[in-house]
């Protein structure tokens, strides 16, 4: 089920092929596929907006969940309440969370957006003018923001997981010593957590890359595509313009820079279980 | 002593705060959903307004949700079936046998697992039409059960890994055959696993937004696919949609509730218990 379309994405990324167009048949086009979308400005933009997308949600979500996770790990009673509660939304279905947000986000009938217009955040002289989904920078910002509620529960979870598992000495060591509660995450809790931390980091890196139905949801990759995501991009080549052998080309630099993501996490992971 | 019980009372109230911030907008959703249009759409949002279950009616039944609800069963059942049986499997092989390629067996199921969906979507599609499979329900749950296989594996092995071979040794000094002891002794002391895995396999079906964009398209359209198409510009029915929206997370989180005590492990492929 998955060697059979690499090994037919890799062949045919080098013919000139369009489904919706069988006549035309397939020419071998050499690297021309690759050619053609090295050149081409939205496959770019594509990339710099997923890694853009990518880089401010994951480390907003380590700071918040980690934050939460510590929360968490010092509440005194109805943590297993608490957890299954925030949970929610990274359990949700990912586009009904787009839709949600977008929702609350409609400059007509949307809640957040009329109270954001309230406090002058949004509105002819707030910080941004125009609709919120519609304007470029807001409308990354929703979507960065959206992604964020919906992860950094996930990321408190099992940052609190490797909380939980740490001895107490440590801490009590630290206590001892007379060190502050910062100077205590810093050089003890923290360098403790690495794993965990990794662990966490990675997974959601490599889930944030393919970023798909949330912008599916709010934005369609709207505005004038300031808000397309590679695998939205894909998406397009492949099932609305049908440009297969484009596709496939695109595919081939996708799944060699998720390989490279994914050995990251397989040597944590083997890593940590040789301990 | 009675500073430090102080702060952490504070440090409770402030858990459960930012708890509640975070579920904000799902009670949002939940107050929109008992809306009627007019109410909806009102802003400043009207707080007072007489609860009706009219969007759940209209969206179920007049828009034929419960048929959606019904493929997306299937499907999801269909494929943690099977991803569970060959998961399993694979995933005692792999851990008490050592034989050369065994981490790539492993690499190659995590990758499987993080692969974009659209990088494969595209040949998969093209295939399924070749097979006149398109728009099968056995399509889709093969292609689920391909990537929950993947992380089913992943999972099964960190449970299987806990029981103790030695228990497994004595079985089999005692007579019994490999294959007896794996179902009468291995596939016992798993159990907790098998359901955390299942709940884990179900949900990601369940949610599966790309791969059923692409191969359910009117007989076996999925609730993800459903929900999605209902993102219509102007004059939308914000009402219906909140009903939709919840009704398609209630099994999920009910899920996850019933396996909270193995949660982390399946977010994180086992590596973090």
């Amino acid at each position: 089920m998955m060697g059979f379309p690499l090994v037919y994405v890799v062949q045919h990324s080098f013919f000139r092929e369009n489904f919706a167009d069988p006549s035309a048949g397939s020419s071998f086009n050499g690297v021309g596929n690759y050619v053609r979308l090295i050149q081409d400005p939205e496959f770019w933009l594509s990339i710099r907006t997923t890694v853009l997308i990518v880089v401010i949600a994951v480390s907003l979500e380590l700071l918040l969940g980690l934050g939460m996770a510590l929360l968490l790990d010092r509440v005194l009673a109805g943590r297993r309440v608490a957890i299954a509660l925030v949970l929610i939304p990274s359990m949700m279905m990912p586009i009904a969370v787009g839709l949600m947000w977008r929702y609350m986000l409609d400059d007509q009938y949307g809640m957040v957006a009329y109270y954001l217009g309230k406090a002058g955040l949004t509105g002819p002289n707030g910080l941004f003018s125009g609709s919120i989904l519609g304007t470029a920078s807001s409308a990354r910002l929703a979507i960065v923001l959206t992604d964020v509620w919906e992860w950094t529960p996930f990321m408190a979870l099992v940052l609190l997981a490797g909380l939980l598992s740490l001895p107490s000495e440590p801490h009590e060591a630290a206590a001892v010593d007379g060190a502050s509660t910062w100077q205590e995450l810093r050089l003890v809790t923290i360098p403790m957590l690495r794993s965990a931390i990794t662990v966490a980091l990675l997974i959601r890196i490599a889930d944030a890359m393919r970023l798909l139905d949330i912008v599916f949801a709010m934005t369609n990759g709207g505005p004038a595509n300031a808000t397309q995501t590679v695998q939205l991009f894909s998406y397009r080549v492949g099932f609305e313009q049908f440009a297969t052998g484009r596709a496939f080309a695109q595919v081939v630099l996708v799944v060699s820079a998720t390989i490279g993501v994914c050995a990251l996490i397989f040597r944590q992971v083997a890593r940590d279980e040789d301990r | 002593m009675n500073r430090r019980r102080r702060a952490g009372r504070v440090t409770t109230v402030a858990a459960f705060v930012a708890v509640g911030i975070f579920l904000v907008p799902v009670a949002w959703t939940l107050e929109t959903s008992l809306k009627t249009k007019v109410d909806a759409w009102t802003l400043p949002p009207n707080w007072l307004f007489k609860p009706t279950l009219d969007n759940y009616r209209a969206v179920l039944i007049d828009q034929g949700f419960l048929g959606y609800l019904k493929n997306s069963a299937i499907v999801a059942v269909g494929s943690t079936v099977v991803a569970l049986t060959l998961g399993t499997l694979a995933a005692y092989g792999l851990e008490r046998f050592r034989f050369r390629g065994r981490q790539g067996v492993f690499f190659a199921f995590l990758l499987a697992y993080m692969l974009p969906e659209m990088a494969i979507a595209l040949p998969i599609y093209l295939a399924a039409v070749k097979l006149h499979l398109l728009d099968t329900y056995a399509m889709l749950i093969a292609m689920h059960a391909t990537f929950a296989t993947a992380f089913a594996t992943w999972m099964m092995r960190a449970f299987i890994k806990e029981v103790p071979r030695e228990l497994e040794e004595s079985a089999m000094t005692d007579g019994a055959g490999r294959l007896e002891t794996f179902l009468r002794i291995t596939l016992r002391l798993v159990g907790p696993g098998l359901a955390a895995t299942s709940v884990f396999c179900l949900i990601f079906s369940w949610n599966d937004f790309p791969y059923a964009l692409v191969l359910s398209t009117i007989r076996t359209e999925t609730l993800p696919v459903a929900v999605g198409s209902l993102k219509t510009p102007a004059g939308t029915a914000w009402g219906g949609i909140m009903a939709v929206t919840l009704v398609a997370i209630v099994p999920t989180v009910a899920f996850a509730f019933a396996v909270q005590r193995w949660l982390v492990r399946g977010l994180t492929f086992g590596a973090v218990k």
